[in-house]
C-alpha cells in the first residue's frame, strides 16, 4: 500500500515537474509578449459633436486630431506647396489616398442603435486641416433615429479593427450637442463591456446616447 | 517527451495567437477584416502600454521641436532615452518577426550568441530599412512616402516570406529524411546526434528585418520634416536598439524553454535525439506555415 501511494505520489511529482519545466519559460513569454500586444502607429484624439434635427438624432460629426508623426507624414506628401495649409485639391488627394479606403472599416466608428449595428455607409462633409502642427480630419456620418417619449438608446465606439491606429476620446470637450433643445437628452463615455477588440484583450471605450422628447 | 510536447503545443499557441496585418489602413484597402482570437490575458497592462507608447511618442517629438527652436542638445540625451523606451514597447507587439524568431530557435538549436546575433541583426535590419527607405524616397526621388511605403512593404514582405516558406520547407524535408535515416539505421543509445545548422543566422536575420519598420518611418520623417536629418538617423537606430533588446529577451526565453525540455529528457541521449529531429520537422513546418500565411496575407 506504502510502495503504491509513493509510485503515485512519484508520478503525479514527475507530472508536475514536467509542465512545470517546459511551461514555465512559455508562460513568461506568452505574459510578456500577448499582455504587450499593442501596436500601433497612429494615435487618434477624437471629439463626437451628435447632431439633432426636427426628428431626432440626425447623425454624428467626428473630429480626429492626430499624431505629430502621422501629421508629418501626411503633410509632407500632400501639402505640395509646404505652406503649412491645406488646400482643396490637396484635401481632395487627401480624402482620396489617406481617407476612403477606411470605408472597409466603417470609418472607424460602429454604432448600435439599441441592439441593432448600424452600419457607416457613407459619410459627408470631409475635411482636412493643418492647425498648430496637428492634422485635423473632421467629416459628418448620417444616422436617422426618430426620438419618441420612450428613450432611444444608441452606443458609438470608435476604434480601428486593424490595430494600426488607437483612437482616445480627446480630455476637454470629447462630446457636443448641436441643436438638441427640443430633446431631453444624456450622454455618458465609458467602456463597451459588450465589444471586445485588439485581440479579445479590451472593451473600447463609447459614447452612450440616450435621448427622448420632451413631454 | 511530455515536456516537449507541452513545449510545442503551447509555442504553436502562442505563435499563432497574434497574426496581424500591419498595413495602414489610412492608406490601403483592408486586405482582412478584423478577426480577433479569443482573449488571452486581462487588458490592463495591455491599455497600460498602449498608452506608454502614445507618451513616448509624444515625448519624442516635443524633444525635437525643443531641440529644433532652441539649437541645444541638451535634450538629446532624454530624446535618445525615450526613443530606445519606445523601440522596447514597440517591438512587443505582433509582427517584427517574433514568431520567425522562435521557429529559427526551435530548428536551429543556435547558442545564446548566436541567438543574439540573430535577434539583434533583425531588428536592427527592421530599422535600417525603414530609415534607408526614407532617406532613398525621400531625399532621393522626392516622391510619395504614403503610396511608396505600402509598395515597398507588400514588396518586401511578399520577398521575405516567400524566402521564409522555402526555408521551413527545405527545414522541414531534410529533417523527415534525417529522423527517418537515423530510425532505420537504429544506432547505439549513446551517439552523439548532429544537429545541422541550415543558414547564416545574419542573412535569416536580412531577409526577415528587411521589411520596413513603419514605426522608425514616421520617426524619420518627423525629424526630417524639421531638417534634422542625422537627429532622425540616430533616433530610428536608438528605436532599432530598443526593439533588439525585446527580440532578444524573446530569443533568449525560448532557447532556454527548449534547453529546458531536452534537459528534462536527455538522459537518454537516442530518445533526446530522435524528440530533438521531431521538434526541427516542427518547426520546419511551422516556418513553412507561417510563411504561407503571412504570404497570403499580402498578395
Amino acid at each position: 500500500m506504502q510502495k503504491k501511494l509513493t509510485t503515485i505520489d512519484e508520478k503525479i511529482y514527475n507530472g508536475l515537474k514536467a509542465v512545470i519545466i517546459s511551461t514555465a519559460p512559455i508562460i513568461f513569454l506568452m505574459i510578456f509578449c500577448s499582455a504587450a500586444l499593442p501596436h500601433p502607429h497612429v494615435f487618434i484624439a477624437q471629439r463626437i459633436k451628435i447632431v439633432f434635427d426636427d426628428q431626432g438624432l440626425a447623425g454624428i460629426n467626428i473630429h480626429w486630431t492626430f499624431d505629430d508623426m502621422f501629421t508629418s507624414m501626411i503633410a509632407g506628401d500632400y501639402d505640395k506647396n509646404q505652406n503649412k495649409v491645406l488646400e482643396k485639391n490637396e484635401v481632395a488627394l487627401i480624402k482620396k489616398e489617406a481617407f476612403s479606403y477606411l470605408f472597409d472599416q466603417n470609418y472607424f466608428t460602429f454604432i448600435k442603435i439599441g441592439k441593432k449595428s448600424f452600419d457607416v455607409k457613407f459619410i459627408q462633409n470631409f475635411s482636412a486641416e493643418l492647425h498648430n502642427n496637428k492634422l485635423i480630419y473632421k467629416f459628418f456620418i448620417p444616422c436617422h433615429v426618430t426620438a419618441t417619449s420612450n428613450l432611444k438608446h444608441v452606443c458609438i465606439a470608435s476604434y480601428d479593427p486593424s490595430y494600426y491606429s488607437v483612437i482616445f476620446f480627446a480630455n476637454n470637450g470629447p462630446v457636443s450637442l448641436d441643436n438638441a433643445e427640443s430633446f431631453n437628452v444624456k450622454t455618458a463615455i465609458k467602456e463597451d463591456k459588450s465589444t471586445l477588440i485588439y485581440y479579445g484583450q479590451i472593451n473600447p471605450w463609447a459614447l452612450f446616447l440616450d435621448f427622448s422628447t420632451k413631454q | 517527451m511530455k515536456q516537449s510536447v507541452i513545449f510545442l503545443i503551447l509555442l504553436s499557441i502562442f505563435l499563432f495567437a497574434p497574426l496581424a496585418n500591419a498595413q495602414n489602413p489610412f492608406t490601403a484597402k483592408s486586405k482582412n477584416q478584423h478577426a480577433a482570437p479569443l482573449p488571452v490575458i486581462s487588458n490592463k497592462l495591455f491599455v497600460k502600454i498602449i498608452i506608454w507608447q502614445h507618451k513616448l511618442k509624444e515625448k519624442m517629438s516635443s524633444l525635437v521641436r525643443q531641440a529644433e527652436s532652441t539649437g541645444s542638445i541638451k535634450p538629446l540625451l532624454l530624446l535618445i532615452m525615450a526613443a530606445f523606451a519606445y523601440g522596447i514597447i514597440h517591438a512587443v507587439g505582433p509582427g517584427h518577426g517574433k514568431a520567425i524568431a522562435l521557429s529559427y530557435v526551435l530548428s536551429q538549436r543556435p547558442s545564446y550568441i548566436r541567438g543574439m546575433l540573430f535577434s539583434n541583426c533583425m531588428a536592427l535590419f527592421h530599422g535600417a530599412s525603414g530609415i534607408v527607405f526614407v532617406l532613398v524616397i525621400r531625399l532621393i526621388l522626392k516622391t510619395n512616402i504614403v503610396k511608396n511605403l505600402e509598395t515597398v512593404t507588400n514588396m518586401t514582405q511578399i520577398v521575405s516570406y516567400g524566402i521564409i516558406t522555402c526555408f521551413g520547407l527545405g527545414i522541414f524535408i531534410h529533417s523527415i529524411y534525417k529522423l527517418i535515416k537515423k530510425h532505420n539505421q537504429k544506432q547505439h543509445a549513446h551517439e552523439t546526434f548532429k544537429f545541422g545548422k541550415y543558414t547564416n543566422p545574419v542573412l535569416l536575420a536580412f531577409v526577415v528585418g528587411s521589411i520596413p519598420c513603419p514605426g522608425v518611418v514616421m520617426v524619420m520623417l518627423f525629424a526630417l520634416s524639421m531638417n534634422l536629418i542625422t537627429l532622425g538617423i540616430i533616433l530610428g537606430i536608438t528605436i532599432s536598439m530598443g526593439m533588439a533588446l525585446t527580440v532578444s529577451i524573446v530569443v533568449l526565453i525560448t532557447i532556454s524553454g527548449k534547453a529546458a525540455s531536452l534537459t528534462a529528457i536527455s538522459k537518454n541521449s537516442k530518445r533526446a535525439g530522435f524528440i530533438e529531429y521531431g521538434i526541427e520537422v516542427f518547426a520546419g513546418l511551422l516556418l513553412m506555415t507561417l510563411g504561407i500565411l503571412f504570404l497570403g496575407a499580402n498578395l
